[in-house]
């Protein structure tokens, strides 16, 4: 009799468990690197707005989201800035399956309203200018190649004491909005936002610049989300996705 | 409203945890710490008291460490109960009793210490065991050591972050507390909603210091 | 030779006010004797009621109660189990239980009703049993307190220095209250007081100690005009 009590609560038990487990199969967690949060943010919306599945999006520097990734973190997809940290999850046997290009993103410099000028160069070289912002290019790739250009345009002694760093876009974007920057070193998400507020962008562009490739990988997870997982990652690479990027400004790989 | 909600149910369901359970470790460490004289016992103590001036980071780095799905603890929990340790509620729930244990443990060795010695050997002469007079006489004698132990854990917890940031992430529903929302939502540029949970945090803390204050006196009067 | 209830023959290190002493001392209590322990401050008084209370263990020898032994190198029976009432110098009541409660607390098994009621009134405590001790003078913090350790009816009183903080006329009053008790209950007492007066009234044997050893001991008188002698000489000297 007690056994029987038991053996029913220990079914009521495992059934509960698996109705959580289906639950939670309604929704995947993306880590998404900082740059990329705006139109992924479009995106989430547009893909629940179509299918019954819940798309949560975790941002954060790239770097920082591999090592929660490796230490064992939850995602189902991992979108990110920089392929070195692509490379080091699938080193470590988290990956499920090859990455994939999704856009290429550009460096803007986005300097405060006020400052007069239409030259990168010569606007950082300006007095007024006491603050750049810059993601870190230990963590961040728009950061690092940030610098090459700074290096590249001789400005890197120039401007050394100016810098101030985030340790990622998302934070350079944040010195951005409480105005305690004068100049920043962002991505193109920013400028083509509704969020960009007040100052204005001009592009980084130099022949040997190449655009920041944004890949993205699904990850090896205990749950049951790889079938939501491969939905959203082909619908990242549909039609309408590639839209919003574009929207944001960044280049899309050629179609195949 | 209830995905702003979210996170703060959580930070209110990972303090009362958090409390409940350093509750229990607190009196019981309190009653091993101060009854019982044995080696090693100012190690014990002064590995409690170590998140105090330990940075989060550091405790946050061993605990990730340490929970890892690969490591020998976090392989052996997620073996037994089948859920893991890092980046999920239990993991921020493991980190903030650790992180908050002096803050439980110190007020009620320093009230339990505070008393005269005479009272527990009073109690002993009386034919009373150290069980006994802990509970009966001890205890009763410390109850504003035990508020201000439980409300400052309490406090501790949902004003906690580093350590969260470190083993829990940023997970809707498991690990995103009120402290990482801000962070959150400062990272998506959503500002007037980073702005909210700043304030509602800013006067759950000064509610906690005038409960502090008015329990002193409280208490004081008893 | 009255049959010893209770021996001591131990070592004790202890300090008292920064200073280092060393207790060796020998002493038997006979059933129902009341000893009265004298000497400077830091001669040992209070570490030997501890010794005996089993609140502190002896660094060698052996502490017995008639065939049982208390402390012994290989042995050591805590105080909850020796059956024994202890009023500390500062009373020690319990700041969280009123008068009653207090009492209350010493009894063993169940509080018999009809003893805590010839305690309150032998002790001219009926009318506090509600208060709290912080609300009680010293005087009535010594009558509770004595009512306390006496509610077990223990078989051993230690007494530390229990009048020291009362005056004159209520040491006198307490004094009886306390003799009365103790005839009643046939307990052995020891009691370690400074007050020559009181140990020439209470007790019927007079240990004197200095620096942790036992210089003298008897009856009461002989005790005191020894010390008495001793205490002329050395004005004589100067």
């Amino acid at each position: 009799m007690v056994n029987r009590d038991i053996a029913t609560r220990i079914h009521i038990t495992i059934f509960l468990m698996l109705l959580c487990c289906s639950m939670m199969a309604q929704s995947i967690k993306v880590a998404v690197a900082s740059n990329l949060l705006l139109p992924m943010q479009a995106i989430e919306k547009k893909f629940e707005s179509k299918y019954p599945y819940e798309v949560e999006l975790i941002p954060g520097a790239s770097g920082t989201l591999t090592s929660q990734i490796i230490n064992g973190a939850p995602y189902e997809i991992f979108v990110s800035a920089d392929d070195k940290y692509i490379d080091e999850v699938i080193d470590k046997d988290k990956a499920h399956g090859g990455p994939q290009i999704i856009c290429f993103g550009t460096v803007y410099l986005w300097v405060k309203s006020g400052i007069a000028g239409d030259d990168p160069a010569a606007i950082l070289k300006q007095e007024k200018v006491k603050s750049i912002g810059l993601a870190h290019p230990d963590l961040a790739p728009y950061g690092k190649l940030s610098r090459d250009w700074l290096e590249v345009k001789q400005l890197g002694v120039l401007v050394h004491d100016k810098i101030v760093y985030g340790t990622s876009i998302g934070q350079v974007n944040q010195y951005i909005a409480a105005g305690s920057v004068d100049a920043a070193f962002t991505s193109n998400s920013l400028k083509f936002s509704q969020k960009k507020g007040e100052g204005k962008f001009i592009k980084i562009e130099e022949i040997w610049m190449d655009p920041i490739p944004q890949t993205m990988l699904i990850l090896k997870t205990d749950g049951p989300g790889l079938f939501v997982a491969t939905l959203f990652k082909d619908f990242l690479l549909g039609k309408e996705s590639r839209r919003i990027f574009q929207d944001f400004g960044y280049e899309l790989p050629v179609a195949e | 409203m209830e995905q702003f909600m979210a996170p703060l149910w959580l930070s209110l369901k990972l303090a009362v945890f958090t409390t409940l359970i350093l509750a229990l470790v607190g009196v019981v460490s309190g009653y091993v710490l101060h009854m019982f004289s044995f080696r090693g016992k100012s190690l014990i103590r002064a590995i409690i008291a170590l998140p105090l001036v330990l940075p989060p980071t550091v405790l946050g780095y061993y605990l990730l460490v340490a929970m890892q799905p690969d490591s020998f603890a976090g392989g052996v929990f997620e073996k037994l109960f089948g859920v893991r340790m890092v980046f999920s509620f239990y993991g921020i729930l493991l980190g903030s009793i650790v992180f908050s244990l002096p803050f439980m443990v110190s007020p009620i060795l320093s009230g339990l210490d505070a008393l005269p010695k005479s009272l527990r050997e009073a109690s002993f002469t009386l034919g009373k065991t150290r069980l006994q007079t802990f509970f009966k006489v001890l205890v009763p004698n410390i109850k504003s050591s035990l508020f201000a132990a439980f409300i400052m854990t309490f406090a501790h917890t949902i004003g906690e972050f580093g350590v969260v940031l470190m083993i829990g992430g940023n997970i809707p529903g498991q690990t995103r507390v009120a402290s990482i929302a801000i962070f959150h939502e400062m990272e998506a540029m959503n500002y007037d909603v980073a702005n909210q949970y700043a304030l509602v945090l800013l006067v759950f803390s000064l509610v906690i210091i005038f409960l502090v204050q008015w329990l002193q006196k409280r208490i004081a009067l008893w | 030779m009255v049959e010893a209830a209770y021996s001591l023959d131990c070592t004790k290190k202890y300090a008292d006010r920064g200073r280092s002493f060393s207790l060796e001392a020998e002493l038997t209590l006979s059933k129902g004797s009341f000893t009265a322990l004298m000497g400077p401050s830091g001669a040992g008084k209070t570490t030997l009621l501890r010794l005996l209370a089993g609140l502190e263990k002896p660094d060698s020898g052996v502490i017995s109660a008639s065939e049982f032994v208390w402390s012994s190198p290989s042995a050591f029976v805590a105080p909850h189990l020796r059956h024994i009432g202890y009023v500390f110098q500062d009373y020690a009541l319990f700041p969280h239980l009123n008068v009653k409660a207090n009492i209350q607390y010493g009894f063993r098994e169940e509080v018999d009703n009809t003893w805590l009621e010839q305690l309150l009134t032998v002790f001219k405590i009926q009318d506090l049993i509600n208060d709290r001790p912080a609300s009680l003078s010293g005087g009535q913090q010594q009558r509770v307190a004595l009512a306390r350790a006496l509610a077990a009816k223990p078989a051993l009183l230690l007494l530390d220095e229990p009048m020291a903080a009362l005056d004159f006329s209520l040491r006198n009053e307490i004094r009886g209250e306390l003799k009365q008790m103790l005839g009643l209950l046939n307990t052995t007492a020891v009691m370690a007081t400074h007050d020559l007066l009181e140990a020439t009234i209470l007790a019927d044997h007079v240990v004197w100690l200095e620096d942790g050893k036992v210089v003298r001991e008897g009856a009461p008188r002989e005790v005191l005009k020894a010390e008495l002698l001793r205490l002329k000489e050395q004005t004589r000297d100067i």
